[in-house]
C-alpha cells in the first residue's frame, strides 16, 4: 500500500512555512494567510522570550554560545530559546548577560521564573512549525470529515505527552507514551532526589527536561526549594532520565504528527464508523 | 553506593520506555507495537550489558596499570 503521503506542491509550501516559523515563531502563519493566529503566535512567543531574558538580566545567554560575524553581528545559540532563532538573535545583540558585566546572577530574585518563561517561549515557538504545516495541509487539501490537522496533534503532544495521539483516536497508544514517558520523569526526578530540574545547577540536562511540557513546567518553580545535599547514587540516572524523557517526547509529537497527516490524507471509506476528534484552535 | 542489580532494572526500565517510543513511531496498530516492545527492549538492554562486560574484561586486564609491559 503506498504511503499517505502530501502532494508536491502542499510539501513545498510546507516545507516554506517550517522555514519561516524556525526563524521567527508566527512567520509561517502570516504566510500561510493566518494573520491572526500567526500574528497571536509571534506576540505571545515574543513578550514571553522577552519577559524572560529581562527578568533572568538575559543569562539565558550564558547557557549557550555566541560568535560575532562580521564585527557587529552577535549570533547566540542557547536552547531552548534559540528555537524562536530570530527573537534570540534580535535579543542578544540588543541586551548583554548581567554577568558579563560582573553581577552574580543570585541578585537577580526572579531569574528563575525568567529562565522557565523563555524556555517556554522556545518550545512554544518550534510548535509553530508543524501547527503552520498541518494549517497549510488543511488549506490546500481540505478534507471534510477530519476535524484534527496534524499540527494540532504535534502541539497537543507537546503540551503532553500522549495528548496528540489521545485526539486522534489512538487511546492505546496514547496511554502507552503518555503513561511511560510520565513514569520515566517522575522516576529520574526521585532518582535526583528531586533536586535535578535546575537550569542553574544542571543547564544541559534542562534543556530535554523542558520538552516534557506542561508536567515540567508546572513543576519547575515548586521543585526548586528542593537541594541536592549529599551525592545521591543513581543522580546521574535521575538526570538521564528526566532528559531522556522530554527528549522522546520530540519522537512522540512527531508520530503524533504523522499519524494524523496519515488519517488527514485517507480517504473516507464507506459505511466506517466516524471517528470522533477534539479539535483546538 | 549504587547496586549492580538496581542497575540493571534501570537499564530494563529504560530500554522499556525507548522500545515503546521506537516501537510506536514505527507500528500504528497496538498488536504490532506490542510485539515489537520486547524485542526492541531486550536487543538494547543486552547491547548496553554487553557493552558493560567488554568494558569490565577490558578494565581488568588489557587496561589495567599492573597489565602493562615494565
Amino acid at each position: 500500500m503506498a504511503a499517505l503521503v502530501p502532494a508536491d506542491a502542499t510539501r513545498d509550501r510546507m516545507l516554506q512555512v517550517i522555514g519561516l516559523s524556525f526563524l521567527f515563531p508566527g512567520l509561517g502563519h502570516l504566510v500561510a494567510g493566518e494573520r491572526k493566529l500567526g500574528l497571536a503566535w509571534m506576540l505571545t512567543a515574543n513578550a514571553m522570550l522577552l519577559a524572560g531574558f529581562q527578568l533572568a538580566g538575559a543569562t539565558q545567554l550564558d547557557f549557550g554560545f555566541s560568535w560575532v560575524l562580521f564585527g557587529a553581528l552577535k549570533v547566540a545559540i542557547t536552547l531552548p530559546e534559540s528555537l524562536n532563532f530570530g527573537g534570540t538573535l534580535l535579543l542578544a545583540n540588543i541586551t548583554e548577560s548581567v554577568e558579563g558585566s560582573g553581577r552574580f546572577v543570585e541578585y537577580l530574585p526572579y531569574r528563575q521564573i525568567g529562565y522557565l518563561l523563555s524556555g517556554v517561549a522556545g518550545i512554544v515557538s518550534i510548535a509553530s512549525a508543524p501547527h503552520a504545516a498541518g494549517r497549510v495541509l488543511a488549506q490546500m487539501q481540505p478534507n471534510s470529515h477530519r476535524k484534527l490537522h496534524p499540527g494540532q496533534a504535534a502541539v497537543m503532544s507537546l503540551l503532553l505527552p500522549g495528548w496528540g495521539h489521545w485526539a486522534s483516536g489512538r487511546r492505546f497508544k496514547a496511554k502507552l507514551l503518555g503513561i511511560t514517558l510520565m513514569l520515566m520523569f517522575i522516576l529520574g526526578l526521585a532518582l535526583g532526589g528531586f533536586a535535578d530540574f535546575d537550569r542553574q545547577r544542571h543547564g544541559y540536562y534542562w534543556i530535554g527536561q523542558m520538552f516534557m511540557g506542561l508536567p515540567a513546567w508546572l513543576s519547575y518553580l515548586p521543585l526548586l526549594p528542593v537541594k541536592m545535599g549529599t551525592v545521591l547514587p543513581y543522580q546521574d540516572t535521575g538526570f538521564t532520565f528526566t532528559s531522556v524523557a522530554g527528549l522522546f517526547n520530540i519522537v512522540v509529537a512527531l508520530d503524533a504528527y504523522h499519524r494524523a497527516e496519515a488519517d488527514w490524507l485517507r480517504p473516507k471509506q464507506e459505511g466506517a464508523a466516524e471517528q470522533v476528534e477534539e479539535g483546538v484552535a | 553506593m549504587s547496586n549492580i542489580f538496581v542497575q540493571l532494572l534501570l537499564l530494563l526500565f529504560f530500554s522499556f520506555a525507548l522500545a515503546a517510543v521506537v516501537s510506536c513511531y514505527r507500528d500504528d496498530e497496538p498488536e504490532a507495537v506490542v510485539r515489537g516492545i520486547p524485542r526492541r527492549m531486550f536487543l538494547f538492554a543486552g547491547t548496553v550489558a554487553g557493552l558493560a562486560v567488554l568494558a569490565y574484561v577490558l578494565g581488568v586486564t588489557l587496561l589495567s596499570p599492573g597489565s602493562a609491559p615494565a
